[in-house]
């Protein structure tokens, strides 16, 4: 009879250390997800947000008191412009394209409606490691259609700065069409100089 | 007359000899039981194990790089509260709520952030005897790099309601300052553990 007992005992004893043992944690887990696309965006020479950017420049009175090409100068959106452009993404595509100042007149023989110059873009870049550093896009406008350098990716890993100026166009090297000596013809002139920002 | 006197002491003897073999027999049982301390998941998940998964989208405003302000405010937007509904059978439970930050594996240089902080709270209903009702908010930064811990306090339950257990998210900032969000997938958690008592 008291082996009977002690065999009960034992087994209820067993079945509550089981019991026991079920005192597992319940743990929750809840996941956020997000994510950011890929964009250029305008902080400052353009509207905030927004995708353009943009500066005017003007040379002034182009020629001299006999009419040859006086402008000798440069010009560069650092302090007439100051664009800073956000891009979230490293190694966008850069396309620099410029066209000759131009005047609808029709130029004689001695005489030039064209005016042409060295366009550049300056992007201060950035790694991943914080290294800052530059790249520069330059092109000659030429004296026909214009001209275009690019597409071409910034370089790998490569991010704009996120400060002010990370992106300066400038321009020099203004010549006449077909030569010095030419004459401009009288009326205003304009080029145009495009930088495009594609988002990687 | 001395010979037979002795004779009947033996039979006293005799008969208290026999009263001592007639005694009960008493056996006592005891029965013993046990009900282990534990919390197992009734809505939102199963066994001991619940959870949720929620998209944010996309987190800037779309335009200047910089973190969407919706998500800033100091409670949670629409969709990001998760109700589940948990048993524990023991008071005074602990608690544990980590909340890691959202990242990107992009490496983010000077100026730019690859990681979204935010606060992590998880919130339960509480009863203690006979049914006096709490609440508990048990929150968790993911700056603070590691967990928060509180406890239910002792004799409190977990209400045997639905939604007992509410886990939210809110107050998100960009890591390091307004920086620009670097582009691609961020992924980030909460982590709640209910430690039976």
């Amino acid at each position: 009879m008291k082996r009977l007992l002690t065999s009960a005992a034992a087994a209820i004893a067993l079945a509550a250390i089981a019991g026991q043992a079920l005192a597992a944690d319940a743990t929750g887990t809840v996941t956020v997800n997000g994510s950011v696309a890929s964009k250029c965006t305008v902080v400052s020479g353009g509207t905030v947000g927004g995708t353009s950017f943009s500066s005017t420049f003007s040379a002034g009175e182009l020629a001299d008191s006999v009419g040859h090409l006086a402008f000798s100068g440069s010009f560069t959106t650092v302090g007439d412009g100051d664009f800073q452009i956000s891009c979230n993404k490293a190694n966008p595509i850069i396309t620099l394209n410029a066209t000759p100042m131009t005047n609808p007149a029709t130029a004689p023989t001695g005489y030039a409606n064209t005016v042409s110059y060295t366009a550049y873009a300056d992007l201060k870049t950035i790694n991943g490691s914080s290294t800052t550093g530059s790249v520069t896009r330059s092109i000659a406008s030429g004296t026909g259609a214009g001209a275009t350098n690019g597409p071409t990716a910034l370089g790998s890993g490569l991010y704009l700065q996120n400060t002010t100026n990370n992106v300066v166009i400038r321009a020099d090297t203004f010549a006449t069409a077909g030569g010095a000596t030419n004459i401009l013809v009288a009326g205003a002139y304009s080029g145009v100089i495009t930088l495009t920002i594609t988002p990687a | 007359m001395k010979t037979l006197l002795l004779a009947t002491v033996a039979l006293g003897l005799s008969a208290i000899a026999g009263a001592a073999s007639a005694a009960d027999a008493i056996g006592t049982i005891t029965l013993n039981g046990h009900v282990g301390s534990a919390c197992t998941v009734i809505q939102g998940g199963s066994g001991t194990t619940f959870g949720a998964t929620f998209d944010l989208g996309e987190l800037t405003d779309g335009s200047t790089g910089h973190l969407r302000s919706d998500i800033k405010a100091g409670a949670p937007i629409s969709g990001l509260t998760f109700n589940f509904t948990l048993v524990c059978s023991g008071a005074n439970e602990g608690v544990s709520v980590r909340s890691t930050a959202l990242t990107n594996a992009a490496t983010a240089p000077s100026g730019y952030s690859n990681a979204v902080d935010f606060t992590g709270n998880a919130h339960f209903l509480l009863v203690s005897p006979p049914s006096s009702t709490s609440t508990l908010d048990v929150a968790n930064l993911t700056t603070a790099g590691a967990a928060t811990t509180n406890s239910f306090g002792a004799a409190n339950f977990l209400q045997n309601v639905n939604n007992n257990v509410v886990v939210s998210a809110y107050s998100f900032a960009t890591h390091g300052g307004d920086n620009l969000l670097v582009a691609g997938a961020y992924a980030g958690s909460i982590v709640v553990d209910i430690t039976p008592s």
